[in-house]
């Protein structure tokens, strides 16, 4: 029988045992980075999407969001400069992120720059970039600049080190956040005809207005379309369920990751497909990560940046 | 101190597992009502509304865009089109279009989001003017064009082909003069 003291121990190693913060570094290297490239690409267009000429007068957002926000544009007036001002201090603080510098105060910056920009106009926003909001939530508060970071680095210049293990309940709610992502998408597609008949990906791939490249040899046959359509809704419940078992979860990633790649190539879904596949790695635990560099570390005949010893543990 | 913060863990992660929940759970009831309202101000000061509902229940089958048109005192029109992404280039999709795409397709072109017209009328005037720089204009009109693909079984579209029969619809117009 399930006693209080049970569920507690298992809630208590589920989310607190002790690990290497290894995958949470290397994913915060790669999150980091793609969503600097996002903000990065905004470039030609702050103006346009966030300046006081936008395409939504700052007095419209006011108007409809009068409650309060995360968002500094509720605090300064909505000039060119304090505009533009935002934007290179999320684009400063991601870019420290990516490196590990400050990491702290920098994923606080990015992620008041980013919610600042995203309230200044929710109406060219997409899922990813709710995505973007949701995981840094909770990469604040991880330790994830232990280990592979500037700020590690500078620690052991100090004599400080700083610890490699820690408490893994930002890593374990990530992989979480992903897994609901995919559940209630599947829930709310399983209510869809389109999903149970298998023409939802024909409807999905013939707008007009989000095509990308052109792949007749699939998207032309029935039967293609409707397998594509049934093993989209499968993958989509195994990425949120059966993933958490060993034995399911690589087979399952691969299925994710190709699911994501069609997608990227016949539709225009900017950033959310590659930031769903970094999201996927965060299913193999820091144990994984060093068994692979330990692999390619020896395959590659050390070629690459060394980060064992002479007794192949981690520096 | 140790255990002080992890309290504040598990507190965040509750609070993190319910935001999660948000969406799919009855809200008309007093009780969840009060239970959420710090989620709900959460939710609405960070923008974390987890609703993942892309291409759900159904895919949409309406392809949409927007075209501002302005009209000159000397008879001339011009058009600015939002950037409507049909046969627009991967890059620059990743650069703009999709955000334009969003903002036109999904959010100018429907007639619960009136209060975007205005802005997008002066937009259309600003993004003109650019190119019509000594031209007074009169009148800025948008129009929404629209289609919606047919069933399959009635008329299947080859992936690469493209529809050419939208309909148009002249939505608002702003005088200028």
């Amino acid at each position: 029988m399930l006693t209080f003291n049970y569920l507690a121990k298992g809630w208590n190693r589920f989310f607190y045992q002790e690990r290497p913060t290894y995958n949470l570094a290397i994913f915060r290297i790669l999150w980091g980075a793609l969503v600097f490239v996002n903000i990065l690409f905004e470039l030609g267009n702050v103006e346009d999407f966030y300046g006081p000429q936008g395409i939504v007068s700052w007095e419209v957002v006011k108007n409809h969001y009068p409650e309060f926000q995360l968002s500094l544009f509720k605090i300064v007036n909505n000039t060119s400069a304090n505009a533009w001002g935002i934007y290179i201090l999320t684009l400063v603080s991601l870019f420290l992120v990516t490196i590990g510098w400050q990491t702290r105060v920098a994923l606080f910056g990015a992620l008041i720059g980013i919610v600042s920009l995203h309230m200044r106009n929710v109406w060219i926003l997409s899922s990813a970039d709710v995505l973007i909001r949701c995981i840094f939530v909770i990469l604040v508060w991880s330790p994830c600049f232990n280990v592979l970071s500037v700020d590690s680095y500078l620690a052991r210049r100090k004599g400080r080190p700083l610890p490699i293990t820690g408490s893994q309940w930002t890593w374990r709610l990530i992989q979480i956040q992903v897994s609901v992502v995919y559940l209630w998408t599947f829930w709310a597609k399983i209510k869809g005809d389109t999903w149970f008949d298998g023409s939802a990906v024909y409807y999905a791939t013939r707008l007009d207005t989000m095509k990308n490249m052109t792949l007749p040899w699939l998207l032309d046959n029935r039967l293609l379309i409707k397998l594509s359509t049934w093993g989209t809704l499968f993958i989509e419940f195994a990425l949120g369920s059966l993933v958490w078992f060993k034995g399911f979860r690589t087979p399952v990633v691969i299925g994710g990751i190709l699911l994501h790649l069609g997608i990227e190539v016949a539709m225009a879904i900017p950033f959310f497909e590659w930031m769903m596949i970094f999201l996927l790695m965060s299913f193999y635990n820091p144990e994984e990560y060093f068994q692979l560099y330990k692999w390619s570390y020896h395959k590659m005949k050390k070629q690459i940046i060394p980060l064992l010893n002479k007794e192949g543990e981690l520096l | 101190m140790k255990s002080l913060k992890r309290i504040g863990a598990n507190v965040f992660i509750i609070f993190v597992f319910m935001t999660m929940l948000r969406t799919h759970l009855p809200t008309d009831t007093k009780f969840f009502e009060t239970i959420y309202r710090p989620v709900d101000i959460f939710e609405s000061s960070i923008g974390t509304n987890q609703t993942w509902f892309m291409f759900s229940p159904n895919p949409s089958r309406m392809d949409a865009y927007v075209v501002g048109e302005v009209e000159y005192e000397d008879g001339t029109k011009d058009t600015f089109d939002f950037h409507k992404g049909i046969g627009m280039s991967m890059l620059n999709k990743y650069l703009y279009g999709e955000k334009y795409r969003k903002f036109s397709s999904e959010n100018l072109r429907s007639d619960n989001k009136k209060f975007l017209w205005e802005d997008a009328s002066k937009f259309v005037l600003r993004k003109l003017k650019e190119k019509n720089n000594y031209k007074l204009p009169t009148k800025v009109t948008l129009t929404r064009y629209w289609d919606v693909i047919p069933n399959w079984n009635k008329r299947f579209y080859k992936h690469s082909e493209f529809r050419k029969q939208y309909k148009s619809f002249a939505f608002y117009t702003n005088e200028v003069l």
